[in-house]
């Protein structure tokens, strides 16, 4: 397929996924700001803003964060600006996706472009706009062929969920608040009801074990190195060439923590640093081996 | 190549009915497809025209117009071709292109045209279009007008009449065929009584064309389509050739050039590509020997195209025929190439670089339609008897300090067909035809029909697709005759003298003949112009 | 004057601030076989080395082209050639007003006659308009050519490193200094402005009493020619009879359809490595 357009699903799965996981990052720690006054309102903005890559510009209310956040159109962090590049992309492949597909996406934007109420209920509007990526995730899911470009969609997805895994992990919810942040950083990854089930006791270790090395949760990073793996492969089967540079990066990480023994807490923070560099690598490789040099190139005399 | 416009200039002239003669009775032609429309009736048709929009909007067939997507309006009301009228349009539209293929081989090559004198050579090297940087290539099979689409005009007589050739990108084929589903979809009573000539090949015949056109060493060849991208108002009509040939649609930056062999960026790596059906124009093309600054095109591309390792289709620099200072001149092309007389006459049109025929314009300015040569969309143009003072006495001054950049034809009324309007009502509006050609080096196919276009606002002055133009499915009916066949008597129990669907008459008056050349003039110079020129696109 | 036998070697490129990735150049330096010049060999190198296409352009000039697609900070180009020029041509009396200024030359030569980017119409300029006058007095097409090209040496003074490959005519006229390209612009502009087909020709320049054998530094060259009932050269910026010495190597309506090397590519700024041209008598 033309590089252009598998560039183009592998960032709509990046977009999808990164404005999924920010608004639930935003809904949870908003609500731990606003329930647990212990940790100041200026530290609590400023850690999370850190963790997105986002300049602190003396955000101090809770108000202000989910502003910042939903942000606008022109920033890709953003969860607006997010949703904004998803459907840009969306757009360039219109063609090859089901018109549900687009129909979904656009909705959420226009819903994010027309400007949600935030300023009423933050947590009411953050879990709308939640629910119309859900719709998204889940149109995608049973309309689209697993063909190339499925695969390509899927690698964004995951390369990006384990970057933000690790942003999440970057925030030690734990630390700042002792009692409610383990709860808030599973909830946050969608794994609290998950890592109850499977019968532990939640402590900020635990926790942060389960998002990294869990075998069964879909966002803990090592089944997310899998499913890449997994794509990659699918690509490979496919005919996308020159892949095993690519394979071998997103393949020694799944090995790594699949065949982790139970580590310190230390070895997981080692962990997160680790399958971060990774999937940052990964990306640098999908870009190199599959759409290098389509851009747009300037002409001189 | 001109005569002088009869006085009867003066006077407006009544358009060609294409259903009712001018002595107000039916042609038997439309009988079938009328009577339909009659007992469906006008509330009736106001439900189908719900059901078309729903259908076209669903399908997505839409046009780009500034940032929003918009359906173009089809009318209901299908555009009747007799068989006869059709072989005349046929012949004439392939003879016409042989003609102008000739033409183009020649002042590509080896000039003989301009050597003999047949035309100014002034007229061919002062063509914006014409590009010193395209002489000299070859094509595999010596097509240079792979599609093309002729505009033609019915005349106060009903004689079809070529308006201007289009042999860059002509757009609007998808319509056509989409025109045809829709009417099947929401209309399919009208088919009933008609045996419709299908129009669904075209897709499988330009396939077939581009292949024709491919290098000859390559045994099956990679074809293409560019497109300027999804801003481009005509990006639609890319995405449905490209879906329908099952060929990749690819934007410049998906393609580079090495070594004169031109790739394709794929996920698999390099792929050559060896027939480029280009949506882009010229200008563009090429950053090393046309504009610099484009970022739309491929570097090396005309080199390669030279060296004949690709083939650009329709071929880089075919607007120097489709120039309009060079459309007078068609009929002697005709006569110079092919040794015979034109099927399709021109409208008359007067060189403005010729003193007399310059000095004739200035004294009836009133009377003409000015037109700026090089340029289309309706840029420029000066409609004489609609023109204020002011913008007479502009043209004038324009055309005397830059005679080559225009032309003028005296005014002529376009005909009138049967149209759906507001309330379901039937009315007269005026219609034109691009018949769209095909080129494979042995054959030319015409499309059956092509695209109508219809002024829909009655009593407005503008038709072009973004300000409420419409078009018309157009059918070619294979009825094993000739030309229109006289009224027959026993359609209807009220005899064939009685205006019909009633009423249909009483708007006929209302428009004067300039105002609805000026829509139409308008419509047709949209077609071919680059309306993004930022993008440098070419626009439906 | 006798024909010569010469060899010549011209030398450029380009130095890339940054490193290109690609790279698409044309070359026009191989001499014409054209009118008694007749072209012997001719050798082409480009370094960083690629393939390379020759066709003949519109105007009649062989084209060289070649694209690089691997990294490079630096593009070379040497073409070597070795070529007769013919005699100095017997003076021949030239054509008179009424045939050059006959409809049907007019349309022949009309893009010889129009105004370009680089050459204006003199004959709208009131600087010049003057001299396109009196050029128009003179008896004959050929008495107007060399009164031009008095004007134009005795307005222009020759000094490198003025004007440059964009100065038009009459940005040079204004300046009053320049080089070959800039004399000929300059005489084109009277000549057209006067009704006269002129087209702009390049080449190289051998000196005046070479030696055989030895090698001596040339010059890219830039001269005119016009048109009255048969091609006539003038050289402008020597006012010395276009002879054995001179090269041709295209020909054109300016400096825009003849430049010797031209190209895109893609990244940061680029400069000259300058000319280099060396002839040698054989």
């Amino acid at each position: 397929m033309l590089s252009r357009i598998a560039e183009s699903f592998y960032w709509l799965g990046r977009y999808i996924e990164r404005a999924e996981a920010t608004v639930r990052l935003l809904a949870e720690h908003h609500q731990l700001l606003v329930e647990d006054q212990s940790v100041p309102h200026a530290t609590g903005c400023a850690v999370l803003l850190e963790a997105l890559s986002m300049p602190d510009t003396g955000v101090d209310t809770p108000h202000e964060l989910v502003r910042v956040l939903v942000g606008s159109e022109i920033d890709p962090s953003t969860i607006a600006g997010a949703v904004s590049a998803a459907r840009s992309n969306a757009r360039a492949i219109r063609e090859s996706l089901s018109q549900d597909t687009f129909e979904a996406l656009n909705s959420a934007h226009l819903a994010l472009s027309r400007g949600i109420a935030f300023a009423a209920s933050p947590g009411v509007a953050l879990h709308n706009v939640l629910e119309r990526l859900l719709v998204v995730n889940g149109v995608v899911d049973w309309t689209m062929p697993r063909d190339e470009a499925y695969h390509f969609m899927v690698l964004g997805r995951e390369l990006e969920r384990i970057d933000m895994v690790g942003r999440l992990l970057s925030i030690r919810h734990d630390l700042l608040w002792p009692s409610s942040g383990p709860a808030a950083t599973l909830r946050a990854a969608g794994g609290l009801s998950p890592f109850l089930r499977s019968g532990m006791a939640i402590t900020g270790a635990d926790a942060r074990r389960f998002l990294v090395l869990d075998t069964t949760f879909p966002r803990s990073m090592r089944v997310c190195a899998a499913d890449a793996e997994e794509a990659v492969r699918g690509l490979q089967r496919r005919g996308a060439s020159d892949s095993s540079l690519l394979l071998r990066e997103v393949g020694m990480l799944r090995s790594e923590l699949e065949y982790a023994r139970t580590p310190t807490a230390r070895e997981i923070e080692q962990f997160v640093d680790e399958a971060r560099g990774a999937a940052q690598r990964a990306g640098d490789e999908v870009n190199r081996a599959f759409f290098r040099q389509h851009g747009t190139v300037v002409w001189s005399h | 190549m001109t005569t002088a416009p009869a006085d009867a200039a003066n006077a407006p002239v009544a358009p060609f009915d294409e259903m009712i003669t001018p002595d107000g009775t039916p042609r038997a032609t439309h009988a079938a497809v009328m009577d339909t429309l009659t007992s469906i009736g006008a509330s009736g048709l106001e439900v189908r025209a719900r059901q078309r929009d729903a259908y076209l909007d669903r399908h997505g067939i839409t046009f780009t117009l500034g940032e929003r997507e918009r359906p173009l309006p089809m009318d209901l009301v299908p555009r009747l071709l007799m068989s006869g009228e059709w072989q005349r349009i046929e012949a004439g539209v392939i003879q016409r292109l042989r003609a102008l293929e000739a033409f183009l081989a020649d002042v590509y090559g080896p000039g003989r045209v301009l050597a003999d004198g047949l035309i100014p050579r002034s007229l061919v090297t002062s063509s914006t279009h014409f590009h010193r940087e395209a002489w000299g290539i070859s094509t595999p099979n010596d097509v240079r007008i792979h599609v093309s689409g002729i505009d033609l005009i019915r005349d106060e007589a009903g004689e079809f009449r070529v308006l201007e050739d289009n042999l860059r990108n002509p757009s609007g084929v998808s319509y056509v065929l989409e025109n045809r589903r829709t009417l099947a979809h929401v209309l399919p009573e009208v088919f009933a009584a008609h045996r419709v000539r299908p129009v669904n090949e075209y897709p499988e015949r330009l396939l077939d064309a581009l292949k024709a056109a491919a290098p000859p060493e390559v045994s099956r060849p990679t074809v293409v389509v560019l497109t300027p991208g999804v801003h481009n108002s005509a990006h639609y009509e890319h995405t449905f050739l490209a879906r329908h040939m099952g060929v990749e649609l690819v934007e410049g930056r998906d393609l580079y050039c090495r070594d004169n062999t031109v790739y394709m960026r794929t996920t698999s790596g390099p792929e050559p590509v060896h027939v480029i059906y280009r949506r882009i124009d010229d200008d563009f093309l090429d950053p090393v020997h046309l504009r610099p600054d484009s970022v739309l095109g491929i570097p090396g591309v005309i080199n390669a195209a030279r060296a004949g390792r690709v083939t650009v289709a329709n071929a880089i620099g075919n607007g120097v025929a489709d120039d309009k200072a060079i459309y007078p001149y068609v009929p002697k092309l005709i006569r110079y190439y092919l040794g015979e007389e034109p099927i399709l006459p021109n409208v008359d049109t007067f060189d403005l670089t010729d003193p007399d025929q310059r000095k004739h314009v200035l004294a009836h300015l009133d009377r003409m339609v000015v037109k700026p040569s090089d340029a289309s969309g309706g840029y420029g143009l000066v409609m004489g008897p609609s023109a204020t003072d002011e913008e007479l006495a502009q043209a004038a001054r324009d055309v005397i300090s830059s005679p080559r950049n225009y032309i003028a034809q005296p005014v002529v009324t376009f005909s009138t067909c049967p149209t759906v309007v507001e309330d379901g009502r039937i009315a007269p509006r005026h219609v034109d035809l691009r018949p769209f050609a095909v080129n494979d080096g042995r054959n030319v196919y015409v499309l059956p029909g092509g695209l109508s276009r219809v002024a829909l606002p009655e009593g407005s002055l503008v038709v072009n697709s973004s300000q409420g133009g419409g078009s018309k499915d157009t059918w070619v009916i294979d009825d094993g005759v000739g030309d229109e066949r006289p009224a027959v008597e026993d359609w209807s129990d009220d005899g064939a003298t009685v205006p019909w669907p009633p009423g249909y008459n009483a708007t006929r008056r209302d428009n004067s003949p300039s105002a609805h050349d000026d829509r139409i003039l308008q419509q047709e110079r949209q077609q071919q112009q680059a309306g993004d020129r930022a993008a440098g696109g070419t626009p439906c | 004057m006798a024909g010569r036998r010469l060899r010549i070697t011209h030398r450029t490129g380009y130095r890339y601030a940054e490193v290109v990735e690609a790279s698409f150049n044309e070359v026009r330096m191989t001499p014409m076989s054209a009118e008694g010049q007749l072209l012997l060999s001719h050798t082409l190198d480009v370094l960083p080395a690629a393939p390379i296409q020759s066709y003949t352009d519109y105007w009649g000039a062989h084209v060289e082209a070649f694209d690089v697609h691997v990294p490079h900070r630096m593009l070379e180009i040497v073409a070597i050639s070795t070529v007769d020029t013919p005699p100095l041509p017997p003076y021949r009396a030239g054509g008179s007003w009424l045939q050059v200024h006959d409809p049907v030359v007019q349309d022949r030569f009309v893009e010889l006659l129009r105004s370009t980017t680089y050459v204006d119409d003199a004959a709208q300029d009131p600087d010049r308009a003057w001299i396109v006058e009196r050029m128009r007095e003179e008896k004959d097409p050929e008495s107007a050519a060399h009164l031009a090209t008095y004007e134009v040496r005795r307005r222009i003074g020759y000094q490198p490193g003025v004007t440059d490959v964009s100065t038009t005519a009459a940005q040079a006229w204004r300046s009053g200094h320049g080089v070959c390209q800039d004399f000929t612009h300059a005489t084109l502009s009277l000549l057209r402005g006067a009704g006269i087909p002129a087209r702009y020709v390049s080449g190289y320049l051998h000196t005046e009493e070479p030696a055989v054998g030895e090698p001596v530094v040339g010059e890219s060259h830039a001269w005119v020619e016009y048109w009255d009932e048969g091609w006539h050269a003038i050289d402008p910026t020597n006012d010395r009879a276009v002879g054995s010495a001179h090269v041709i190597v295209a020909r054109g309506r300016d400096y825009a359809d003849v430049p010797p090397l031209k190209g895109i590519y893609a990244g940061g700024q680029s400069e000259g490595l300058g000319v280099s041209v060396e002839i040698t008598q054989l």
